[in-house]
Protein backbone atom coordinates (compact mmCIF):
# COMPACT_ATOMS: atom_id res chain seq x y z
CA UNK A 1 0.00 0.00 0.00
CA UNK A 2 1.18 3.17 -0.90
CA UNK A 3 1.47 5.63 2.08
CA UNK A 4 -0.57 8.98 1.88
CA UNK A 5 1.90 11.08 4.68
CA UNK A 6 4.92 12.61 2.89
CA UNK A 7 6.92 11.80 5.84
CA UNK A 8 6.18 7.87 5.15
CA UNK A 9 6.47 8.10 1.77
CA UNK A 10 10.20 9.49 2.38
CA UNK A 11 10.89 6.82 4.64
CA UNK A 12 10.42 4.07 2.15
CA UNK A 13 11.70 5.92 -0.70
CA UNK A 14 14.86 6.54 1.50
CA UNK A 15 14.42 2.17 1.71
CA UNK A 16 14.36 1.63 -1.91
CA UNK A 17 10.72 2.05 -2.27
CA UNK A 18 10.33 2.51 -5.88
CA UNK A 19 6.27 2.62 -5.73
CA UNK A 20 6.49 5.46 -2.55
CA UNK A 21 8.51 7.49 -5.29
CA UNK A 22 6.78 7.53 -8.04
CA UNK A 23 4.42 8.66 -5.42
CA UNK A 24 6.62 11.45 -5.15
CA UNK A 25 7.38 12.34 -8.38
CA UNK A 26 3.46 12.55 -8.76
CA UNK A 27 2.65 15.07 -6.32
CA UNK A 28 5.67 17.44 -6.70
CA UNK A 29 6.35 16.94 -10.40
CA UNK A 30 4.11 20.20 -11.69
CA UNK A 31 5.63 22.52 -8.96
CA UNK A 32 9.37 21.38 -9.76
CA UNK A 33 8.29 21.79 -13.32
CA UNK A 34 6.39 25.16 -13.30
CA UNK A 35 9.58 26.32 -11.29
CA UNK A 36 12.25 24.98 -14.07
CA UNK A 37 10.17 26.57 -16.96
CA UNK A 38 10.06 29.87 -14.91
CA UNK A 39 14.21 29.53 -14.82
CA UNK A 40 14.20 27.95 -18.19
CA UNK A 41 11.61 29.66 -20.14
CA UNK A 42 11.71 26.53 -22.64
CA UNK A 43 9.29 23.32 -22.40
CA UNK A 44 11.54 20.48 -23.61
CA UNK A 45 15.30 22.19 -21.49
CA UNK A 46 12.25 22.55 -18.23
CA UNK A 47 10.92 18.44 -18.14
CA UNK A 48 15.06 17.40 -18.89
CA UNK A 49 15.55 19.82 -15.24
CA UNK A 50 12.71 18.18 -13.85
CA UNK A 51 13.89 14.56 -14.40
CA UNK A 52 17.33 15.11 -13.79
CA UNK A 53 16.55 16.58 -10.45
CA UNK A 54 14.26 13.79 -9.90
CA UNK A 55 17.01 10.76 -10.50
CA UNK A 56 19.51 12.92 -8.19
CA UNK A 57 16.47 12.99 -5.93
CA UNK A 58 16.45 9.51 -5.69
CA UNK A 59 19.81 8.69 -5.85
CA UNK A 60 20.63 11.72 -2.73
CA UNK A 61 17.47 10.72 -0.54
CA UNK A 62 19.80 9.00 1.67
CA UNK A 63 21.61 11.83 2.37
CA UNK A 64 18.72 13.87 3.20
CA UNK A 65 17.79 15.14 7.03
CA UNK A 66 14.07 13.39 7.54
CA UNK A 67 13.36 16.01 10.31
CA UNK A 68 14.04 18.43 7.55
CA UNK A 69 11.44 20.19 5.15
CA UNK A 70 11.56 17.81 2.05
CA UNK A 71 10.23 20.99 -0.43
CA UNK A 72 13.14 23.94 0.06
CA UNK A 73 15.69 20.68 0.06
CA UNK A 74 13.91 19.51 -3.49
CA UNK A 75 14.17 22.94 -4.46
CA UNK A 76 17.75 23.14 -4.04
CA UNK A 77 18.48 20.14 -6.55
CA UNK A 78 16.02 21.52 -8.93
CA UNK A 79 17.50 24.97 -8.85
CA UNK A 80 21.01 23.74 -9.14
CA UNK A 81 19.96 21.83 -12.54
CA UNK A 82 18.44 24.17 -13.63
CA UNK A 83 20.92 27.30 -13.41
CA UNK A 84 23.25 24.78 -14.61
CA UNK A 85 21.58 24.16 -17.68
CA UNK A 86 20.45 27.69 -18.26
CA UNK A 87 24.59 28.07 -17.93
CA UNK A 88 25.08 25.44 -20.78
CA UNK A 89 21.85 27.13 -22.94
CA UNK A 90 23.65 30.62 -22.14
CA UNK A 91 25.06 31.28 -25.27
CA UNK A 92 22.12 33.17 -25.41
CA UNK A 93 19.52 34.08 -27.49
CA UNK A 94 18.19 37.29 -26.56
CA UNK A 95 14.44 37.65 -27.06
CA UNK A 96 13.66 41.27 -29.02
CA UNK A 97 11.72 43.08 -26.82
CA UNK A 98 9.25 43.47 -29.90
CA UNK A 99 8.09 39.63 -29.19
CA UNK A 100 7.65 39.97 -25.88
CA UNK A 101 5.19 42.71 -26.06
CA UNK A 102 3.19 41.05 -28.85
CA UNK A 103 3.60 37.69 -26.67
CA UNK A 104 1.79 39.33 -23.83
CA UNK A 105 -0.86 40.50 -26.12
CA UNK A 106 -1.68 36.77 -26.63
CA UNK A 107 -1.30 35.68 -23.15
CA UNK A 108 -4.25 38.30 -21.89
CA UNK A 109 -6.40 36.72 -23.42
CA UNK A 110 -5.85 33.33 -21.52
CA UNK A 111 -5.77 32.38 -18.13
CA UNK A 112 -4.89 29.69 -17.18
CA UNK A 113 -2.18 28.91 -19.12
CA UNK A 114 -2.78 25.87 -21.28
CA UNK A 115 0.22 23.82 -22.98
CA UNK A 116 -0.29 25.87 -25.99
CA UNK A 117 0.42 28.81 -24.28
CA UNK A 118 3.49 28.01 -23.08
CA UNK A 119 5.69 29.65 -25.91
CA UNK A 120 3.89 33.12 -24.84
CA UNK A 121 4.66 32.56 -21.43
CA UNK A 122 8.32 31.52 -22.35
CA UNK A 123 9.23 34.49 -24.44
CA UNK A 124 7.60 36.79 -21.40
CA UNK A 125 8.96 35.31 -18.75
CA UNK A 126 12.91 35.27 -20.99
CA UNK A 127 12.01 39.03 -22.21
CA UNK A 128 11.70 39.79 -18.25
CA UNK A 129 14.87 37.73 -16.63
CA UNK A 130 16.94 37.74 -20.03
CA UNK A 131 18.60 40.48 -18.90
CA UNK A 132 19.26 39.08 -14.49
CA UNK A 133 22.90 37.46 -13.77
CA UNK A 134 22.00 34.19 -12.50
CA UNK A 135 21.79 34.43 -8.44
CA UNK A 136 19.49 37.55 -9.37
CA UNK A 137 17.10 35.63 -11.60
CA UNK A 138 17.20 33.09 -9.52
CA UNK A 139 16.36 34.73 -6.15
CA UNK A 140 13.79 36.84 -8.05
CA UNK A 141 11.99 33.65 -9.56
CA UNK A 142 11.73 32.71 -5.98
CA UNK A 143 10.59 35.24 -3.91
CA UNK A 144 8.92 37.41 -6.30
CA UNK A 145 6.95 35.07 -8.65
CA UNK A 146 6.99 31.71 -6.95
CA UNK A 147 5.70 34.13 -3.05
CA UNK A 148 8.57 32.15 -1.03
CA UNK A 149 9.41 33.66 2.19
CA UNK A 150 12.51 35.68 2.60
CA UNK A 151 14.11 32.31 4.59
CA UNK A 152 12.70 29.76 2.67
CA UNK A 153 14.87 31.52 -0.67
CA UNK A 154 18.06 32.05 1.42
CA UNK A 155 17.50 28.49 2.45
CA UNK A 156 17.80 27.18 -1.21
CA UNK A 157 19.64 29.50 -2.61
CA UNK A 158 22.10 28.85 0.31
CA UNK A 159 22.71 32.91 0.23
CA UNK A 160 23.00 35.04 3.46
CA UNK A 161 20.13 37.60 4.33
CA UNK A 162 21.83 40.47 2.88
CA UNK A 163 22.55 39.09 -0.25
CA UNK A 164 19.46 37.71 -0.92
CA UNK A 165 17.98 41.61 -0.35
CA UNK A 166 20.59 42.94 -2.65
CA UNK A 167 19.91 40.06 -5.15
CA UNK A 168 16.65 41.39 -5.31
CA UNK A 169 16.87 45.04 -5.21
CA UNK A 170 19.18 44.79 -8.43
CA UNK A 171 16.41 42.31 -9.78
CA UNK A 172 13.61 44.19 -9.42
CA UNK A 173 15.21 47.28 -10.91
CA UNK A 174 16.14 45.54 -14.15
CA UNK A 175 12.44 43.80 -14.31
CA UNK A 176 10.79 47.27 -13.65
CA UNK A 177 12.91 48.84 -16.16
CA UNK A 178 12.57 45.74 -18.54
CA UNK A 179 8.82 46.08 -18.24
CA UNK A 180 8.77 49.62 -18.76
CA UNK A 181 10.33 49.85 -22.07
CA UNK A 182 7.67 47.36 -22.95
CA UNK A 183 5.19 50.15 -22.15
CA UNK A 184 7.53 52.62 -23.99
CA UNK A 185 7.22 50.28 -26.76
CA UNK A 186 3.73 49.84 -26.49
CA UNK A 187 3.20 53.18 -26.18
CA UNK A 188 4.80 53.99 -29.53
CA UNK A 189 3.15 51.36 -31.69
CA UNK A 190 -0.22 52.20 -30.91
CA UNK B 1 4.97 64.27 -1.55
CA UNK B 2 7.69 64.48 -3.97
CA UNK B 3 8.68 62.64 -7.21
CA UNK B 4 11.27 60.51 -5.66
CA UNK B 5 8.54 59.29 -2.75
CA UNK B 6 5.78 58.69 -5.06
CA UNK B 7 8.36 56.45 -8.02
CA UNK B 8 9.63 54.62 -4.85
CA UNK B 9 5.94 53.51 -3.63
CA UNK B 10 5.30 52.96 -7.58
CA UNK B 11 8.29 50.79 -8.19
CA UNK B 12 6.56 48.48 -4.79
CA UNK B 13 3.50 48.30 -6.37
CA UNK B 14 4.75 46.42 -9.02
CA UNK B 15 6.23 43.29 -6.72
CA UNK B 16 4.83 44.09 -3.01
CA UNK B 17 1.25 44.28 -2.35
CA UNK B 18 0.90 47.86 -2.13
CA UNK B 19 -2.07 50.26 -3.26
CA UNK B 20 -1.83 53.75 -4.31
CA UNK B 21 -2.50 55.73 -1.29
CA UNK B 22 -4.67 59.04 -1.12
CA UNK B 23 -0.84 61.23 -1.23
CA UNK B 24 0.07 59.23 -4.17
CA UNK B 25 -3.26 60.08 -5.83
CA UNK B 26 -2.44 63.42 -5.35
CA UNK B 27 0.52 63.46 -6.57
CA UNK B 28 -0.34 62.32 -9.51
CA UNK B 29 -2.96 64.32 -10.14
CA UNK B 30 -0.30 67.58 -10.47
CA UNK B 31 2.85 65.94 -11.55
CA UNK B 32 2.55 64.64 -15.27
CA UNK B 33 5.52 62.31 -15.46
CA UNK B 34 4.40 61.02 -12.15
CA UNK B 35 1.17 60.53 -14.08
CA UNK B 36 2.88 58.54 -17.16
CA UNK B 37 4.95 56.45 -14.55
CA UNK B 38 1.84 55.67 -12.96
CA UNK B 39 -0.10 54.29 -15.96
CA UNK B 40 3.18 51.99 -16.87
CA UNK B 41 3.27 50.61 -13.43
CA UNK B 42 -0.20 49.49 -13.26
CA UNK B 43 0.11 47.48 -16.37
CA UNK B 44 3.50 46.13 -15.22
CA UNK B 45 1.42 45.03 -12.05
CA UNK B 46 -0.81 43.36 -14.39
CA UNK B 47 2.41 41.75 -16.40
CA UNK B 48 3.95 40.62 -13.19
CA UNK B 49 0.37 39.17 -11.76
CA UNK B 50 -0.03 37.56 -15.14
CA UNK B 51 3.39 35.62 -14.48
CA UNK B 52 2.74 35.06 -10.82
CA UNK B 53 -0.82 33.21 -11.79
CA UNK B 54 0.89 31.19 -14.65
CA UNK B 55 0.69 28.16 -14.44
CA UNK B 56 2.85 26.16 -17.26
CA UNK B 57 2.14 22.39 -17.80
CA UNK B 58 3.82 20.03 -19.41
CA UNK B 59 2.29 18.27 -22.59
CA UNK B 60 2.75 14.79 -21.34
CA UNK B 61 3.26 14.67 -17.71
CA UNK B 62 2.70 11.30 -17.65
CA UNK B 63 5.67 10.96 -19.96
CA UNK B 64 7.59 12.98 -17.19
CA UNK B 65 7.06 10.25 -14.82
CA UNK B 66 7.65 7.14 -16.76
CA UNK B 67 10.98 8.75 -17.98
CA UNK B 68 12.10 9.15 -14.28
CA UNK B 69 10.98 5.57 -13.34
CA UNK B 70 12.86 4.34 -16.20
CA UNK B 71 15.83 5.71 -15.11
CA UNK B 72 16.20 5.28 -11.69
CA UNK B 73 16.45 1.23 -12.56
CA UNK B 74 19.75 2.22 -13.98
CA UNK B 75 21.00 4.43 -11.21
CA UNK B 76 21.48 3.07 -7.74
CA UNK B 77 20.42 4.40 -4.98
CA UNK B 78 23.19 5.75 -2.26
CA UNK B 79 22.38 4.11 1.22
CA UNK B 80 22.74 6.66 3.88
CA UNK B 81 25.74 4.31 4.75
CA UNK B 82 27.21 4.98 1.88
CA UNK B 83 26.80 8.53 2.00
CA UNK B 84 28.44 8.50 5.72
CA UNK B 85 31.26 7.35 4.26
CA UNK B 86 31.29 9.51 0.73
CA UNK B 87 30.89 12.69 3.38
CA UNK B 88 34.13 11.41 5.24
CA UNK B 89 35.99 10.91 3.08
CA UNK B 90 35.44 14.10 1.39
CA UNK B 91 36.40 15.49 4.63
CA UNK B 92 39.49 13.60 4.54
CA UNK B 93 40.48 14.42 1.24
CA UNK B 94 39.75 18.13 2.19
CA UNK B 95 42.32 18.23 5.02
CA UNK B 96 44.95 16.17 3.08
CA UNK B 97 44.79 18.28 0.47
CA UNK B 98 44.78 21.83 2.65
CA UNK B 99 47.76 20.93 4.01
CA UNK B 100 49.55 19.76 1.07
CA UNK B 101 49.01 23.49 -0.88
CA UNK B 102 49.47 24.97 2.79
CA UNK B 103 52.75 23.06 2.84
CA UNK B 104 53.82 23.75 -0.99
CA UNK B 105 52.36 27.70 -0.60
CA UNK B 106 54.48 28.50 2.67
CA UNK B 107 57.58 26.87 0.90
CA UNK B 108 56.92 29.36 -2.27
CA UNK B 109 56.70 32.18 0.26
CA UNK B 110 59.91 31.42 2.14
CA UNK B 111 62.03 31.46 -0.80
CA UNK B 112 60.26 34.67 -2.18
CA UNK B 113 60.91 36.77 0.94
CA UNK B 114 64.23 35.41 0.69
CA UNK B 115 64.69 36.73 -2.83
CA UNK B 116 62.92 39.61 -1.92
CA UNK B 117 65.47 40.12 0.50
CA UNK B 118 68.37 39.72 -1.69
CA UNK B 119 67.07 42.33 -4.39
CA UNK B 120 66.92 44.71 -1.43
CA UNK B 121 70.12 44.23 -0.38
CA UNK B 122 71.39 44.11 -3.43
CA UNK B 123 69.52 47.24 -4.17
CA UNK B 124 70.51 49.25 -1.63
CA UNK B 125 71.59 52.01 -3.44
CA UNK B 126 68.05 52.69 -5.55
CA UNK B 127 65.10 54.54 -4.39
CA UNK B 128 62.19 52.15 -4.54
CA UNK B 129 59.32 52.29 -1.65
CA UNK B 130 55.93 50.14 -1.20
CA UNK B 131 55.28 46.76 -0.26
CA UNK B 132 58.59 45.57 -1.44
CA UNK B 133 60.55 47.61 1.03
CA UNK B 134 57.63 46.79 3.68
CA UNK B 135 58.03 42.78 2.88
CA UNK B 136 62.36 43.18 2.91
CA UNK B 137 61.95 45.26 6.62
CA UNK B 138 59.78 42.30 7.61
CA UNK B 139 61.51 39.59 6.19
CA UNK B 140 65.55 39.86 6.85
CA UNK B 141 64.75 38.23 10.24
CA UNK B 142 62.92 36.05 8.54
CA UNK B 143 64.95 34.73 5.55
CA UNK B 144 67.44 32.82 7.21
CA UNK B 145 69.96 34.28 5.55
CA UNK B 146 73.33 35.06 7.36
CA UNK B 147 73.94 38.55 9.28
CA UNK B 148 77.34 38.91 8.39
CA UNK B 149 76.05 38.36 4.47
CA UNK B 150 73.70 41.26 4.86
CA UNK B 151 76.53 43.18 6.55
CA UNK B 152 78.66 42.39 3.38
CA UNK B 153 76.23 43.44 0.73
CA UNK B 154 75.05 46.32 2.77
CA UNK B 155 78.80 47.77 2.99
CA UNK B 156 77.90 51.20 1.42
CA UNK B 157 75.04 51.53 3.70
CA UNK B 158 72.77 54.16 1.91
CA UNK B 159 69.40 54.43 0.80
CA UNK B 160 65.62 52.61 1.62
CA UNK B 161 67.30 49.21 2.31
CA UNK B 162 70.07 50.65 4.59
CA UNK B 163 66.98 52.07 6.78
CA UNK B 164 65.61 48.54 6.41
CA UNK B 165 69.03 46.74 7.41
CA UNK B 166 69.54 49.03 10.87
CA UNK B 167 66.19 48.69 11.95
CA UNK B 168 66.08 44.90 11.80
CA UNK B 169 70.01 44.92 12.96
CA UNK B 170 68.80 45.42 16.44
CA UNK B 171 66.50 42.42 16.11
CA UNK B 172 69.46 40.54 14.56
CA UNK B 173 71.72 41.38 16.95
CA UNK B 174 69.69 40.08 20.31
CA UNK B 175 68.65 36.85 17.82
CA UNK B 176 72.76 36.12 17.39
CA UNK B 177 73.03 36.72 21.16
CA UNK B 178 70.07 34.19 21.99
Amino acid sequence: MIPENLQEIIRCVRNGDRTAFRKLVEMYQQKAYRFAFRILGNEEEAKDAVQESFIKIWQKIGSFDPSREFIPWMYRILANTSTDRLRAMHRHTMIPIDLVSQSTGAMQQCDPVTPADNHELAILIKGLAEMLPEKQKLVFILRDIEGMASKEVESITNLTEISVKSNLYHARKSVREQLFRMMEKERRIL
Amino acid sequence: MNCRDANEILERMIFEEVRADAGLRKHIDTCTACSQVYRDTLKARELMEMVRRSEPVPRNPGEITDNIMSAILKCPQKTPVVWLLFQRLLAAASVALFLLFGYEQYNVVKKVSALEMQFTVINADSRYSGPLRLASTFDISKAGVSFSEIERLLSAGKGDASRCFSYNKKQLVQRNKK
